[in-house]
Order: C-alpha cells, then sequence, then structure tokens
C-alpha cells in the first residue's frame, strides 16, 4: 500500500515539474543578442521570409487593427552589457503603394509607461529612420517592443493577398560590466518564481517527514 | 602657440579613440525583414445537375430540347476557395431568346426555380446567404431546379431561355452582424 503511495506520489511529481517546465506558446516576435556567437537570433520568422518579425500581420483584412508584441533579450554572459539599437530601413521595393495605406505604431515599455518610437504610414521610416537606443541590457535583460498595424476599412480589392515588406536593422554594442554599475544583473528568468519556491517548501516538508517516519521505524 | 594647440588636439583625438575603444570594445549589425500580407476573400459558383438516370450530381451542361411542363435539375452554390470568412450574394436574372422570326413578349415568369428560402433572403432582386461562410466550406443550394410551365405555348417553340447566375462576396470581419448589414460589395453591373 504504502509503495503504491509513493509511486502516486513521484507520478503526480513528474507531471508537476513536466507542466511547470512547458514553455507558454506566444504569438511574439523575439530579437536575442547570443553574446556567444555575437550574433543575433530572430524568430519567429514566416513562409515569406526566415527573419520575419510580424508574425501577427498575415492575412490583414480591411478594419484590422492588430497588434505584435516583440521582445528584445541579451543573451551574453554576465561579464557584459550591450546596448541595443533599432533602425527602419522602410519598404522594399514594390511594397511602397500597399504599405502606404496602412498605419504602423511601435511603442517601448519603459518604467511602465509605453512610448511612440514611430507613428506613421508603414512605407515610412520617420520615427525609426535614425538609430534609436532602446536600451543597456545585462545578461538576460530584456526590452519590450509593441507594434500596432491599423488596416483602413477602405483598403480596397486591389490590395487583395497584396504583400509588403518592411527592413528593420539592430545594432549592438558590448561593453564590460562595470563594478560599479547601479543596476543589479537582471537574470530574465521570472517565469513561476513563486511555484517553484512553493514547489521546494512543500518537497522538503515531505522529504524531512519521510525521514522522521524512517527513523521511528527503525528505532522501533 | 600653434604647434602648442596641435600637440593637444593630437592628445585629444587620442584619447577619445582609446576611450571609445574601452567603451565599446564589440558591435555588430543585422537586418530582418519584416512581412505585412494582406488576406483575400474568393469565392467560386457552382453550378451542378443530377443525371436523368439519377447518382452522384455532375458540373451543369446546357440542357437542350426542353419541354413545357418539364424540369431541369440545376444546384446552384457558393464555395469559399480564400482564406477569410465571407457573405455571400447571388443575382439570379432570366431571360428567354425568341426563335428567329417569332414575334412577341417572352414571358420571364414561365420559368421558375426552387428557392432555398430557409437559407437565402431575398432584398431587392438579389439573394443572400444567411449565414457567413467559412474558407472551405460550400452554401446550401440557392436552387436545385428550373421549372418550365405547362402554358407555355408555340410561341416559344426553338427558343432560348438563360438563366444567369452572378455570385458576390464581401468580408465577414468587421463588416456587420447579418449579411442584410453587410457592406463593401462589388458594385452589381
Amino acid at each position: 500500500m504504502k509503495a503504491r503511495i509513493m509511486r502516486l506520489l513521484g507520478f503526480l511529481c513528474a507531471v508537476i515539474m513536466i507542466v511547470g517546465c512547458s514553455v507558454p506558446a506566444s504569438a511574439e516576435g523575439t530579437v536575442t543578442y547570443d553574446g556567444n556567437a555575437k550574433d543575433f537570433i530572430f524568430a519567429p520568422g514566416s513562409r515569406y521570409s526566415p527573419d520575419d518579425l510580424f508574425e501577427a500581420f498575415k492575412d490583414v483584412m480591411p478594419g484590422d487593427s492588430l497588434t505584435q508584441n516583440i521582445t528584445v533579450r541579451n543573451r551574453s554572459s554576465r561579464k557584459v552589457k550591450v546596448k541595443i539599437y533599432i533602425r527602419s530601413l522602410g519598404a522594399k521595393e514594390g511594397s511602397e503603394e500597399f504599405l502606404s495605406q496602412l498605419r504602423l505604431k511601435v511603442t517601448k515599455s519603459e518604467n511602465n509607461t509605453m512610448g511612440y518610437m514611430f507613428d506613421a504610414a508603414a512605407e515610412e521610416t520617420a520615427g525609426l529612420t535614425d538609430w534609436i537606443c532602446l536600451g543597456t541590457l545585462y545578461s538576460g535583460g530584456r526590452v519590450n517592443l509593441c507594434v500596432t498595424l491599423d488596416v483602413p476599412i477602405t483598403l480596397g480589392n486591389a490590395f487583395q493577398d497584396a504583400v509588403g515588406y518592411i527592413d528593420w536593422q539592430f545594432r549592438v554594442e558590448e561593453f564590460p560590466v562595470d563594478p560599479d554599475d547601479p543596476n543589479p544583473p537582471f537574470t530574465g528568468d521570472d517565469r513561476g518564481l513563486m511555484f517553484w519556491m512553493v514547489f521546494m517548501v512543500a518537497s522538503g516538508s515531505v522529504l524531512i517527514v519521510l525521514f522522521r517516519k524512517n527513523r521511528k521505524k527503525q528505532k522501533a | 602657440m600653434k604647434y602648442k594647440v596641435l600637440i593637444c588636439t593630437c592628445i585629444a583625438i587620442c584619447l577619445s579613440i582609446a576611450a571609445y575603444g574601452t567603451a565599446a570594445y564589440f558591435t555588430h549589425e543585422d537586418t530582418v525583414t519584416n512581412v505585412i500580407a494582406a488576406g483575400n476573400v474568393k469565392i467560386r459558383l457552382q453550378e451542378w445537375r443530377i443525371p436523368e438516370d439519377g447518382g452522384e450530381p455532375v458540373p451543369f451542361a446546357d440542357a437542350i430540347d426542353v419541354m413545357p411542363g418539364t424540369e431541369v435539375s440545376k444546384i446552384v452554390s457558393v464555395r469559399n476557395v480564400g482564406r477569410q470568412e465571407a457573405w455571400i450574394r447571388i443575382f439570379v436574372d432570366k431571360s428567354i431568346v425568341l426563335a428567329q422570326g417569332v414575334d412577341g413578349d417572352a414571358d420571364t415568369s414561365l420559368i421558375t426555380v426552387d428557392l432555398n428560402r430557409a437559407y437565402w433572403t431575398e432584398k431587392d432582386g438579389c439573394y443572400y446567404y444567411n449565414q457567413p461562410l467559412a474558407p472551405g466550406e460550400t452554401t446550401e443550394p440557392l436552387f436545385t431546379k428550373v421549372a418550365f410551365s405547362g402554358e407555355m405555348g408555340n410561341m416559344y417553340q426553338h427558343s432560348k431561355a438563360l438563366i444567369t447566375v452572378k455570385a458576390q462576396a464581401t468580408q465577414v470581419i468587421h463588416n456587420g452582424t447579418t449579411v442584410l448589414e453587410a457592406a463593401g460589395w462589388p458594385d452589381a453591373e
């Protein structure tokens, strides 16, 4: 009987571990700076472009107002901090007419407020013509961008199946972390911290109980 | 004096370069191509008929030698071949072309179709499908038979009856809660 209970407990723990470790699926774009490879990794990509960050902007229809979240992350060693910049190179040739119909807004989350970096027709470079610094990121640090696309209800049949290409450029500068840097390095791993704390305490308690029971049994 | 200024300037430039060199010891740039793709609304008008000896429907072909008081199988429906839900409407136009040398006013009311009013609503001579049509789905038929009245006299011998069917679609998203509220239909010709 006891063995069965122990097996059941083991199974439950395994299930909790699997569920806890699973990463929630999302449609967000990610720009990851990999310090070891000294390169950016872009995701999710699409059938149009392998480094496409606009997964949410496919099959757009007149009247749509869509949002694409993009996370810019620093995955480099703790010895360096990075400055990441962004700029727009604008619409690719042949995309201008379609993109000129659409309105694009890019905002950056900063101190719980969203600051506009870009608010113009999608074919323009506007506020992203020059390099804009997204911030100084320590290892594991991140910046969240929110891109909103507004499609006018008046968009005509001529634009059915139209495809617009917008080039964005990212730039990184690595710096050594100074001992007197004001901000402590951000680990970036904030998923379910409370859950793991509770899980750790519960597991420890179970172990202590089992250990005590075992000792009592041995004494008896 | 000029020499001193020059030396100072050179030192300042060297220090700036050195400072820059220690401040940023690695840089990298990369470009992404982001894509915005428009959706579409596409439909295909389907006309089928049940063969006279029964069986599965086959594509409709013009019926010949039709006699008064008979019916011709003609199943009209619309398939959504696009990637978005669509509101559907169909125009049906009837006309009769009398045989050469025959004078008179042809009465198109002698030709009738068995309209499916459970799924289609008539408004201003046009038939609107009551439900949004999902991608890959096909509407219930607007009608399945064309009937030629027994009252068609000799005037209609060798005449030609034309049933012209034209389907249109508009997007469902951001476009009303019922088909009769929908806007953005293509111009009817």
